[in-house]
């Protein structure tokens, strides 16, 4: 009987996949959170149950693979401040679920790798970690509040203030400061499509998907030609070798190549292209 | 004269017995956006006929939200909490050329003035107005009337609607009995479905829409989601599917899929899924506790045994959680082995024999 029960108990634990999260990443959060007093009030979330606390919301994280989130609501002097800290399991991710949620337009920070901010909130990302401030006074707004904690934060992560390898290969000359963005699935709603560093140009935007190999990223753009054939037109585009332009009646107009293991796109191209994409060329190899 | 206060089950057997009288949908009214490729219900008795693929949550391509509009999706709900607010923008940019042929629900959060969410929406009005209860205690505390009057005065919504993925039967019963919401969107997945049938029909009846979402969560499998979205479509109390869609490859899947009977192969999948997932399945509805004459905390303990020990593998956070409970709440010598937690279970969870098995265990975890 003892020998049933004790194999019913073990099973799950024989069944515990690398996946399961370790107590250290949930004491490595609480040990960032800012305040002197206890923590252990504050809920901690995981990619299976955080739309429990943001719903909707919930589903970004989970298209960046959240790893765990711990959540402090703190009251002092009038001042209701609420610390969310993310735990995105690597850089890119934290850097692709921030950047999903800044816009250029916002004010920006040397606060972690990038913050932005407004009167009451601050959202930064380091490392693998994206934090989320926001404060509410009674009588002030909270900013003073948000920035200090943010800076208490960022000096616990102690990571440094590394972006995305793979932004680098975007090229500078023309590029909309802030625009930068990571985007891990689907980038432009196209699944075939691997994850894509993407930045804006005016009102053009260049994307390069990353393959694992350039046969991968050819068949992308192979893939990219059917789908346009299929609800608009495609032809061949003279301005770069291989090149195809694309278009139709809810993407727009869209130039498209495979260039080494990328594929690169870009949408409502400006009317000449051609010196964004040799920018683009000078640092990414056939 | 005192008003005498339904409970929930006098209420749903009024709500069935008004069924028979309930009026029948707006037929024959013109369908907005109307796409011949696109199946369409009513939204209770709005008079609106919505798309049965609905989108919500978080706009991740503007594109593919233009490419659905353009395939006949009329319903696209949001929220100002969405991205940091970026959702609900990049909204307003697809709404600026396409307000006219959807439906819009908004969340309303009372930290954000609803007069920003229009500006950002770039429109005078949303359709519906959504409020959010996850607890009964705040359902029926609710002021939603107030706000939303206030609103509707000042012609920025039109009607009301409620969202839950708490205490969901509770909530789902306040709000189709407060006759505020014109719809309501439960998290509708498959053990949802079951449990929350009685409800969803007496919405229906009620002449409130269902709009289902969180349907597909945890389903991983994309023959199964594709055999739910075709189960739920052949349910006639539910007026439309409302998840998330990045990509024009899931929107043309989900919308193949919403076209196509169910097989019976599918129905068997879904109940062997049922059937397999059931008992792991506790909706957190709490009724075990709450129908527990020692006031055990019953949902907590199956929360750290079924959810979190076994679905989540965290020993943990199983443990913590066991262990945050008195101590007298909790020692399975307490129970009375009444059953009476059973009897009201909707998954029908073995609950005795789970609680005595968490004690087991966590015991030996300690």
């Amino acid at each position: 009987m003892y020998t049933w029960i004790l194999l019913i108990a073990l099973t799950p634990l024989a069944q515990a996949a690398p996946a399961s999260i370790p107590a250290e990443v949930e004491a490595r959060l609480r040990r960032l959170l800012p305040f002197t007093e206890s923590t252990n009030d504050c809920p901690r979330f995981y990619s299976s149950d955080l739309y429990r606390y943001i719903d909707g919301g919930a589903q970004a994280f989970e298209t960046y693979d959240m790893v765990a989130m711990v959540h402090c609501r703190h009251q002092a002097g009038g001042v209701e401040t609420i610390v969310d800290i993310y735990d995105m399991g690597e850089l890119p991710n934290a850097f692709g679920v921030y950047s999903s949620e800044r816009s250029p337009n916002q004010r920006f920070l040397p606060i972690g790798a990038e913050a932005n901010a407004t009167g009451f909130t601050l959202n930064f990302f380091q490392g693998q970690y994206y934090v989320k401030l926001s404060a509410f006074g009674e009588t002030t707004g909270g900013g003073p509040m948000v920035e200090s904690l943010a800076k208490i934060i960022e000096q616990r992560i102690g990571a440094g203030t590394t972006m995305p390898a793979g932004l680098s290969l975007l090229p500078r000359e023309g590029l909309t400061p802030h625009s930068e963005k990571y985007v891990k699935r689907a980038p432009l709603g196209h699944r075939f499509l691997g994850p894509a560093y993407m930045g804006s140009y005016g009102t053009s935007l260049l994307a390069l998907a990353e393959a694992d190999n350039a046969a991968q990223a050819k068949d992308w753009a192979e893939l990219l030609a059917g789908h346009f054939r299929d609800t608009g037109g495609v032809a061949p585009w003279p301005g770069a070798p291989g090149a195809w332009r694309g278009w139709n009646d809810f993407e727009g107009e869209w130039l498209f190549l495979a260039r080494g293991r990328y594929t690169v796109i870009l949408t409502s191209p400006p009317a000449r292209p051609e010196e964004l994409l040799e920018n683009l060329f000078r640092k990414l190899p056939p | 004269m005192e008003s005498k206060r339904l409970n929930r089950r006098e209420f749903v057997r009024g709500a069935i017995a008004m069924g028979l009288c309930a009026v029948p949908p707006a037929a024959g009214r013109e369908i907005l956006n109307y796409n011949v490729g696109m199946p369409y219900r009513p939204l209770g008795t709005t008079g609106h006929q919505v798309s049965l693929l609905s989108m919500g949550g978080l706009v991740m391509v503007e594109p593919v939200y233009h490419y659905a509009i353009e395939r006949g999706l009329n319903f696209i709900d949001t929220s100002p909490s969405y991205r940091g607010g970026m959702a609900i923008r990049q909204l307003g940019n697809v709404l600026q050329s396409k307000r006219s042929k959807v439906y819009v629900a908004c969340k309303y959060h009372s930290y954000i003035p609803f007069e920003d969410n229009l500006r950002d929406l770039k429109t005078d009005y949303v359709d519906f107005i959504v409020f959010n209860h996850h607890d009964r205690e705040s359902a029926r505390r609710n002021d939603d009337r107030e706000v939303f009057e206030k609103l509707k005065r000042a012609g920025k919504v039109r009607s009301a609607a409620l969202m839950t993925h708490g205490d969901v039967k509770e909530v789902l019963a306040s709000g189709i009995q407060s006759g505020l919401y014109s719809f309501v969107a439960p998290s509708l997945n498959q053990p949802g479905l079951e449990a929350y049938d009685e409800e969803v029909r007496a919405a229906r009846q009620r002449g409130v829409g269902v709009v289902a979402m969180k349907a597909l969560r945890g389903m991983g499998n994309s023959a199964l989601q594709f055999a739910l979205l075709k189960k739920l479509a052949a349910n006639p109390a539910i007026a439309s599917v409302l998840t998330s869609i990045g990509s024009y490859e899931l929107f043309d899947a989900y919308r193949k899929a919403l076209q196509q009977p169910l097989t019976a192969a599918e129905d068997r999948a879904l109940r062997v899924y049922a059937v397999e997932n059931r008992a792991e399945n506790c909706m957190m509805c709490d009724r075990c506790q709450r129908a527990c004459p020692r006031g055990l905390k019953i949902s907590v303990v199956l929360r750290s045994h079924d959810y979190y020990y076994r679905q989540l593998r965290d020993p943990s956070r199983a443990l913590e959680t066991y262990r945050s409970l008195p101590l007298d709440r909790l020692e399975g010598i307490d129970c009375a082995d009444c059953r009476r937690c059973e009897a009201v279970c909707p998954n029908g969870i073995p609950i005795l024999e789970r609680m005595k098995l968490a004690r087991q265990i966590f015991s030996r975890l300690a």
